[in-house]
């Protein structure tokens, strides 16, 4: 709790001073009060129209300025953000200039193309895997094609499945060259591209070898439609068994070598690629996402070989100088994205609550306050509703405590069990005033603030509206408590922000012209100021 | 050298035919025109209740906004509003603020509390006191003491409210319209960050092409009021373009001049429509 001295963001110390006025406190309670859990800080910034309108008044402030400054922008963490902004960008002036002559003059486009295509393979996968008959197909004996760090278009077999739905490894026999039966420990040369797309597969050179481990979703990157038969508990203990020094030099199991040798027979009489297993033709994914991916993906793939930049002899140096000047554009991009304007958490709302401005005329297109959003610039609570109400001329008809009784919705905030006994002028301004609201919910809520129609209608309250008529007319205090069962407290701090909202209706008809609103106001005003209401009180000045 | 003398002779109306479909929805009125006769609206400035009719009390446009009613005059002095951006002329030195010159009712006070650095002003209306006068400060670096240009002086209404007031034309110049009708002209200040906003002001020389630019633009501003166009960058700009083809000391010429409006207004009117 002592952590919270001093001013954000610009001091680095603060003094917290504890008064103790009955004896210093033991020691448990000192040290929560200094070590103790504080409460969490929430900003209670909010986007009022008032706020919006005086901003736009002055030409040097913005909305977004203001909006950023708030504490509920504290997390975008904008200081750590600037700063590898610059590291990045001084990275990027770093980096080898890229050759796109002759040959590699579409190396870019081949890039983004290769970038597609993988994006798409991996949302199809997903999608398969997430079917039913994905889940099929992927059973023990599946022959599959593996694409990782490690292993290149190899055909492997699966053995087993595992159970854990979130995170579901595949253990698979996987042929490859003799002496890369270890996994590559490291991670990112899976995340590295291939640069070439092929559908060749994978046939040792040497001796066949075999390894058997376990697979993500990623690196299967093709079911086929062949299916061997195998034991698989066989396999694995046999592998498992020869993976203890005591038993390396041993020979392969018999179970082992006959899958190997499959492997490799299919391996061989298939070179350029063998058949896949369609997502949509034999596994009945309907989705249209799936079928627009496939669509997609056979596309990108056939216009990769109108590329001429893969047969360039410097082809693979250039694509990784590619791929690494790209990561280091992505991350700055989503970094500038992050600081801009943009990423304001309140944005979305400013521009719907500048929506309802424009519609209601406080503002015109192009920014510029209008007469209306002038007078809303005084109030400060329900702008909107009293503007509207001085402008559809709702107070003229009125007496002046009449309009100081109907003005009481605005400050008074409870229920009441006791209706009041209202004069019938007075009833067609309330029926006015939620009319008028009515219009307003309705608009704000069709410009898209979160907001229902009758909430806003309800916020206005006239339970009070007897109350202050009464004694807008001369009425003791003693006799308007008994009118109603609002507490007395409340009565007199209702009148006293009534008297508020009538002196800023005062300085709104000031603004527009009408001297003979600006009269009633004061004289309402001054029916009201007397008595037990406004004795200045013995604790506040 | 020969010099060019006219009397003083009416102006000619210039209308343009086809588009005045769009502005005869226009009210205009005169002092002690009845407006309406209905109880049921709120009057507002410029108006005042003659035995239960609304009558008008300057010469203007009536301009309705749901239930209230006002006339807007077509001259006036200038009335502050809080946010408008002005530009004045010192003219008093008092002990704890300087009066300025605004073309309003009343001078403007600026006072030693709002001003960044002392001289005259560029300023923004802070508040208004009750009796109209209009308080002024020059808080931000985009105000201050204004440097070498040219002032323009027109009729405030003639000034169209936006959203800001500072334009750099790309003739080349740069233009301040501020609300109380003054206007400044002055040439576009070469690095882009001015620093101080106006504590060192440049006595350096301006070339001669900037020169003609500002005195063009000049000429354009006046031209433009005398026909009552409503003033804001693209109008300036249009104008400017138009004037072009004639020389500098041609614009000021009544024929010209109405040649250059003609061509301003239809190409407003092409842009509107």
């Amino acid at each position: 709790m002592a952590g919270r001295a001093g001013r954000r963001g610009l001091d680095a110390t603060g003094t917290v001073i504890i008064l103790c006025k009955a004896g210093v406190h033991d020691m448990g309670d000192l040290h929560a009060m200094m070590l103790g859990k504080p409460t969490v800080l929430q900003s209670q910034f909010r986007l009022t129209y008032t706020m919006i309108l005086n901003l736009l008044r002055v030409e040097a402030l913005r909305v977004t300025d203001m909006m950023r400054r708030s504490f509920s922008e504290n997390h975008r963490d904008t200081q750590a953000h600037e700063k590898r902004i610059s590291e990045l960008r001084n990275t990027l002036s770093t980096l080898p200039p890229l050759d796109t002559e002759g040959q590699l003059s579409d190396l870019l486009s081949y890039y983004h193309t290769i970038t597609e295509l993988r994006i798409t393979t991996e949302s199809l996968q997903r999608a398969v895997l997430e079917s039913v008959n994905g889940l099929k197909a992927l059973s023990v004996g599946r022959v599959v094609i593996v694409n990782n760090g490690q292993h290149r278009n190899a055909l492997g077999v699966i053995l087993q499945v595992s159970n854990d739905a979130v995170n579901r490894t595949f253990t698979a026999l996987i042929i490859c060259e003799k002496g890369n039966e270890e996994a590559a420990g490291d991670d990112l040369s899976n995340k590295a591209l291939h640069p070439i797309y092929s559908t060749t597969l994978f046939i040792p050179e040497g001796p066949c070898s075999h390894t058997v481990q376990k697979l993500k979703l990623q690196d299967i990157s093709a079911i086929t439609a062949k299916t061997l038969k195998v034991i698989p508990e066989r396999i694995i203990d046999n592998y498992n068994k020869r993976q203890q020094p005591r038993f390396r030099l041993d020979p392969p199991g018999q179970a082992i070598s006959t899958a190997t040798q499959e492997l490799l027979r299919l391996a061989e009489a298939n070179p350029n690629g063998i058949t896949t297993l369609d997502p949509v033709n034999d596994l009945h994914l309907k989705g249209v996402d799936v079928v627009e991916g496939v669509m997609r993906q056979r596309v990108l793939q056939d216009s990769l070989k109108d590329f001429h930049c893969i047969h360039s002899p410097t082809f693979t140096e250039q694509f990784a100088r590619v791929q690494e000047r790209m990561s280091v554009q992505e991350e700055l991009d989503k970094l500038l994205f992050l600081v801009s304007d943009q990423s304001l958490t309140l944005l979305p709302e400013y521009h719907q609550r500048i929506k309802v401005l424009e519609a209601l005329q406080y503002v015109d297109s192009t920014g510029a306050v209008q007469l209306k959003g002038r007078v809303a610039c005084q109030i400060s609570s329900h702008e909107l509703l009293l503007t509207e109400l001085l402008f559809e001329n709702t107070l003229s008809p009125l007496a002046p405590e009449e309009s100081a009784a109907l003005l009481s919705c605005l400050v008074f905030t409870q229920n009441t069990q006791i209706d009041p006994h209202i004069t019938n002028t007075l009833q067609e301004g309330i029926n006015q005033v939620l009319n008028v609201a009515q219009r307003i919910g309705e608009l704000q809520r069709d410009c898209g603030i979160a907001q229902t129609a009758e909430d806003f209608v309800a916020q206005f309250k006239f339970g009070l509206t007897e109350v202050v008529y009464c004694w807008a007319r001369g009425m003791p205090f003693a006799e308007i408590a008994q009118l109603t069962d609002v507490q007395e407290g409340t009565i007199v701090r209702c009148i006293q922000r009534l008297d508020e909202v009538l002196k800023e209706v005062r300085q709104a008809a000031r603004i527009v012209g009408d001297s003979v609103l600006g009269s009633k106001m004061e004289r309402a005003s001054l029916a009201i100021r007397r008595d037990i209401v406004f004795t200045a009180s013995l604790y506040t000045h | 050298m020969a010099v060019e003398m006219r009397l003083p002779a009416v102006h000619k109306h210039i209308s343009l035919a086809a588009s005045q479909s769009n502005r005869e929805d226009k009210h205009l009125v005169v002092p002690g025109d009845v407006i309406t006769s209905d109880t049921g609206f709120m009057r507002g400035h410029g108006t005042y209740m003659d035995e239960d009719r609304l009558t008008a009390s300057v010469a203007g446009e009536v301009e309705r906004v749901n239930k209230l009613i006002c006339v807007r005059p077509l001259k006036t002095r200038y009335n502050g509003e809080v946010g408008d951006v002005v530009v004045g002329r010192i003219t008093e030195v008092q002990q704890k603020r300087w009066k300025v010159e605004t073309n309003s009712r009343l001078d403007s006070v600026l006072l030693l509390s709002s001003v960044n650095l002392p001289g005259g002003e560029l300023a923004e209306v802070q508040s208004i006191f009750s009796d109209g006068a209009v308080s002024l400060h020059t808080r931000s670096l985009k105000y201050g003491k204004l440097g070498q240009g040219v002032l323009v002086l027109v009729s405030p209404s003639l000034v169209k409210r936006q959203k800001t007031h500072f334009h750099n034309l790309p003739c080349g110049a740069s233009m301040i319209l501020g609300n109380n009708g003054y206007l400044w002209l002055y040439p576009t200040p070469g690095q882009q960050d001015e620093e101080a906003g106006g504590y060192y002001t440049s006595m350096e020389p301006v070339s001669l092409s900037d020169r003609e630019v500002i005195s063009r633009l000049r000429n354009c501003l006046l031209a433009l009021s005398a026909h009552k166009v409503l003033l804001y960058d693209t109008s300036v700009l249009y104008c400017y373009e138009a004037s072009l083809a004639h020389q500098i000391k041609d614009i000021l010429k009544p024929e010209i001049m109405e040649e250059i409006i003609l061509e301003t207004r239809q190409r407003l009117v092409e842009l509107e429509g």
